[in-house]
């Protein structure tokens, strides 16, 4: 993976620009998830126990009015007569004196007067008459032991499809601590229903639970959740009373003394479903800019890869020898310089080649010049070996010598070889000198010197002849006797080959010229120049020819020139 | 070299991964519930095979009265019985509520002995001989008949006329092997008639009487009475009290010859986590409040002794035998059937 990533420069700038995006986005996105949560649940659970306080405030103003209510029944002397009474017209009237009584409050619960002994004697229920109670048990029991209290009990039917599910009791005392009866308030699912509207809003559920968290009432909601016996369940396992498991979250208060529980479901507004969207937003932005990042990191790449394409491109088109390749960068940046420098490069490059070219069609031209001048050499070689023997036969000896040297120096002139030892080079030089001496009607003489080792040493053809010919012609010009000295050795791995001469030195300015090596100001010294050149493309520049005027007079070239010997 | 690039890589790794816990867990949020939590001294499982009627208004009184929260585990008696075989005292209930003194008996060894201490003023007809359970309510076996279709001068009197052939066909009576009170009233008969008559005569006759119309369960019987579908049945005397309370049309007998009544009872579970609540509920059962909530809500007779002559002639029911004879007797009644 990581090699993989490595391989490209694309794939490393998308790697970088997705972490430089992305981690950012998703911990910002991440806790902005976690703080809105947060937030709304907190709202959430204050706008919840609001409604908990309302359904319990309302419960208990509730329960104080049915309090009230039974007190002043209880306090009534008709109805009190009533219960013991069974003269059915008195029995009657208290019937009908209970009736208007509750007339006001029938709507929130039914009324029914016990006896002692548990038995129903009158009620408001629509039957008109209420299940006996034992006295010995439940609800009647703890009202007779708690007198001052309205005691609350859940009620189950089991067997009846009456739906109380609450029973107020509370008993009635005489002076004398007895108990004469009892009055119980019975709510219905219908008043309950009648009493809670309003309280709790469409998505809550409400179940009133015992203190043994039996369900007492439960509106439709939390009866489907079956909230209040999941509730006990756990509680009497002792698990979680919240589980993540539940649909709902739920509140569970306690009623102020009545020992009831109010506990309130709601939907939880943090559904999976908020938080998938949330993430599924989160997920959407994160791709966006994931493609935001491939499509930068293209961008990117490709600015930043462009050059440098363009510049291996170019480097291959170099490579192949097309060096008119300019890139010709508008950049300004490091890419751009780079770019410059390479077309800098390029025209130097090709400057060179061009110069290069041109030394060789120099050397090609020198070369066919020499060729031309080897022009029928045989011919020539035969007409002088024919002169030499015509004038030995008829006792020439000069005649001879000229012939003979100079069909030495067309011998050389023919040869293939472009490089000679250096004994058959001053062999060619001193036939020349001969030749010359006739010429010159012996006003001048030579000498050679030449140490024994340096003879094998191997040098190009024809590149002392020139310069001896240079000192005859202009050395010992207008001179009556002239002498020249061409002197081989060693020195430091070179070779140096001096030829002076006596004569009257050169001139100060033929002196810069010759220095100059400049071929179109040295026409008239061709063949200075061409052995300079010949030296320098064969050994390199440090090789050539130097002259010199000397304090004795005369003048002197010095050929240098590498020491090689033939293997 | 390398090494360090190594550990300062896992250091970076590390803290992302302690970042990204801290976002999870701030998202949650744990909430104190320790208010609502129980302590197991308050609590008690009651297994019972009673129906909620009975169980519901005696274990709510039983928790106001005590503060203990009572689990409840209902099913049917040998359903429990077995389950409380198989929990072996592991992870079981605290108490069996319900069931026949004679289930209970064969299940002995599952259950702690404990003696009441309101034991003197309990009848001891069925008493536990080594207290592994104590009675609860006596349930009289009675002939019941459609009052509508069947004058009251022709209703049935007693077991013996039962068997008389007029009846073929009409009496509703359920697979002994299925129901357990069906069982006791064929061995209740085969006791009461064994003067005149021998098991095999009284097997025969009932038998043939039933014209092969066996009901798959007691809780038939009085359906099928009630709807006239057969005009007498076999049941027992707390369900026709209840059902005439609801004013079905149905009338209720006591056989001359007598009953039985086998109590039902209760039975603290060998190994129960709160024994000491079980111990209290017990009590409780044969409290007087609720033996008496019993006759006067319950249709059921008190296990209590009382200073007033029962209304009926009580035999009591041979236990020892009818758990001694029970295959033999089935099989045969099985081929009398067939």
């Amino acid at each position: 993976m990581k090699a993989f990533i490595r391989k490209s420069f694309k794939r490393e700038l998308f790697l970088c620009f997705t972490a430089v995006a992305l981690v950012p986005l998703v911990i910002s996105g991440c806790f902005l998830i976690s703080a809105l949560e947060k937030r709304i649940s907190q709202d959430y659970e204050r706008k919840t126990a609001v409604q908990l306080k309302t359904v319990e405030d309302t419960m208990l103003d509730y329960f104080d009015e049915i309090r009230e209510i039974s007190e002043q029944i209880m306090k009534d002397p008709v109805i009190l007569r009533g219960i013991t009474e069974s003269d059915s017209w008195l029995k009657n009237r208290a019937y009908m004196q209970l009736y208007d009584k509750t007339q006001a409050f029938r709507e929130i619960a039914q009324f029914d007067i016990y006896d002692a002994e548990g038995n129903c004697r009158f009620s408001t229920s629509p039957q008109g008459v209420a299940e006996d109670l034992p006295s010995y048990w439940g609800i009647l029991k703890v009202a007779r032991t708690h007198p001052d209290e309205l005691t609350l009990r859940r009620v189950s039917q089991y067997r009846t499809s009456e739906n109380v599910c609450l029973q107020g009791a509370l008993a009635i005392m005489d002076e004398t601590e007895e108990c004469l009866g009892f009055v119980v308030a019975d709510v219905t699912k219908e008043h309950f229903e009648k009493l809670l509207s309003g309280t709790y809003d469409e998505q809550s559920g409400i179940a009133i639970l015992d203190s043994y968290w039996e369900d007492v009432y439960s509106t439709r909601t939390a009866k489907e959740e079956k909230l209040a016996q999941a509730l006990r369940a756990r509680r009497m396992a002792g698990e979680n009373l919240k589980q993540t498991t539940d649909g709902i979250t739920f509140y569970i208060s306690p009623m102020a003394e009545t020992g009831l529980y109010v506990v309130l479901g709601r939907s939880p507004i943090f559904t999976g479903d908020v938080i998938n969207t949330m993430i599924g937003v989160m997920v959407m932005m994160a791709f966006a800019s994931f493609l935001l990042c491939l499509l930068a990191a293209g961008i990117m790449s490709n600015y930043l890869t462009a050059p440098v394409k363009k510049l291996s491109e170019a480097m291959h088109r170099v490579e192949n020898g097309d060096l008119d390749v300019q890139l010709k960068s508008h950049r300004k940046d490091e890419l751009g310089q780079l770019s410059g420098s390479f077309d800098v490069m390029t025209r130097e490059l090709k400057e060179n080649i061009a110069l290069q070219m041109r030394q060789q069609t120099e050397l090609n031209d020198s070369n066919i010049a020499m060729m031309q001048a080897q022009l029928n050499p045989h011919f020539l070689y035969n007409t002088l070996d024919t002169i030499k023997w015509t004038a030995k036969s008829h006792h020439v000896p000069e005649l001879a010598t000229l012939a003979s040297g100079l069909a030495r120096i067309l011998r050389t002139s023919i040869s293939e070889a472009k490089f000679v030892k250096l004994e058959e080079e001053l062999s060619l030089v001193s036939a020349y000198m001969e030749i010359q001496k006739i010429r010159f009607d012996g006003n001048f003489s030579y000498d050679i010197e030449v140490p024994t080792e340096l003879e094998e040493c191997i040098v190009p053809k024809l590149i002392i002849q020139p310069i001896v010919e240079n000192a005859i012609i202009h050395g010992l010009k207008e001179r009556e006797h002239g002498h020249i000295f061409v002197y081989v050795y060693e020195e430091e791995g070179k070779l140096y080959i001096d030829v002076s001469d006596d004569g009257c030195g050169m001139e100060e300015d033929v002196l810069t010229l010759l220095r100059s090596r400049d071929r179109e100001r040295l026409k008239g010294h061709i063949g200075f120049y061409n052995v300079d050149t010949i030296l320098r493309l064969y050994y390199g520049e440090e090789y050539g020819l130097f002259a010199e005027n000397l304090e004795s007079g005369g003048a002197r070239i010095r050929i240098s020139l590498p020491v090689e010997r033939a293997v | 070299m390398t090494g360090q690039r190594s550990i300062k890589k896992r250091v970076s790794r590390l803290l992302a991964v302690v970042l990204l816990l801290t976002l999870v867990i701030g998202c949650g949020k744990q909430e104190n519930e320790d208010e609502y939590y129980l302590e197991e001294d308050n609590k008690l499982v009651i297994y019972t095979s009673h129906k909620e009627e009975i169980y519901g208004p005696i274990i709510r009184e039983f928790e106001e009265r005590t503060g203990i929260w009572v689990e409840v585990v209902s099913g049917g008696t040998n359903e429990l019985l077995e389950r409380i075989r198989e929990e072996d005292g592991k992870d079981t209930g605290d108490i069996m509520f319900g069931g026949g003194v004679d289930s209970l008996e064969a299940y002995k060894d599952c259950f702690v002995p404990y003696r009441s201490s309101q034991y003197d003023q309990l009848d001891q007809t069925y008493a536990s001989p080594d207290d592994r359970y104590t009675v609860f309510s006596r349930l009289p076996i009675v002939i019941v008949y459609n009052s509508k279709l069947v004058f009251p001068a022709g209703t049935p009197r007693s077991w013996k006329e039962l068997l008389d052939p007029r009846w073929k066909g009409e009496i509703a009576f359920a697979d002994p092997e299925k129901s357990g009170s069906c069982y006791t009233a064929l061995l209740t008969m085969i006791q009461l008639l064994s003067e005149d008559m021998t098991e095999e005569e009284v097997l025969e006759k009932f038998a043939s009487n039933l014209d092969d119309k066996l009901l798959s369960g007691s809780g038939d019987v009085l359906d099928q009475v009630i709807a006239g579908t057969q005009l007498v049945g076999i049941a027992l005397e707390e369900t026709t009290l209840k059902e005439m309370a609801d004013h079905a049309d149905i009338g209720m007998v006591y056989p001359m010859e007598g009953t039985t009544a086998v109590p039902d009872g209760c039975a603290i579970i060998k190994g129960a986590p709160h024994e000491k609540n079980a111990e209290l509920f017990l009590e409780f059962t044969v409290s007087e409040d609720v033996q008496k909530l019993l006759e006067d809500r319950l249709c059921r007779r008190s296990v209590r002794k009382t200073e007033s002559e029962d209304d009926i002639r009580e035999v009591r029911y041979d236990l020892e035998y009818s758990e001694e004879h029970r295959e033999e007797i089935l099989d045969s009644w099985d081929q009398l059937i067939q």
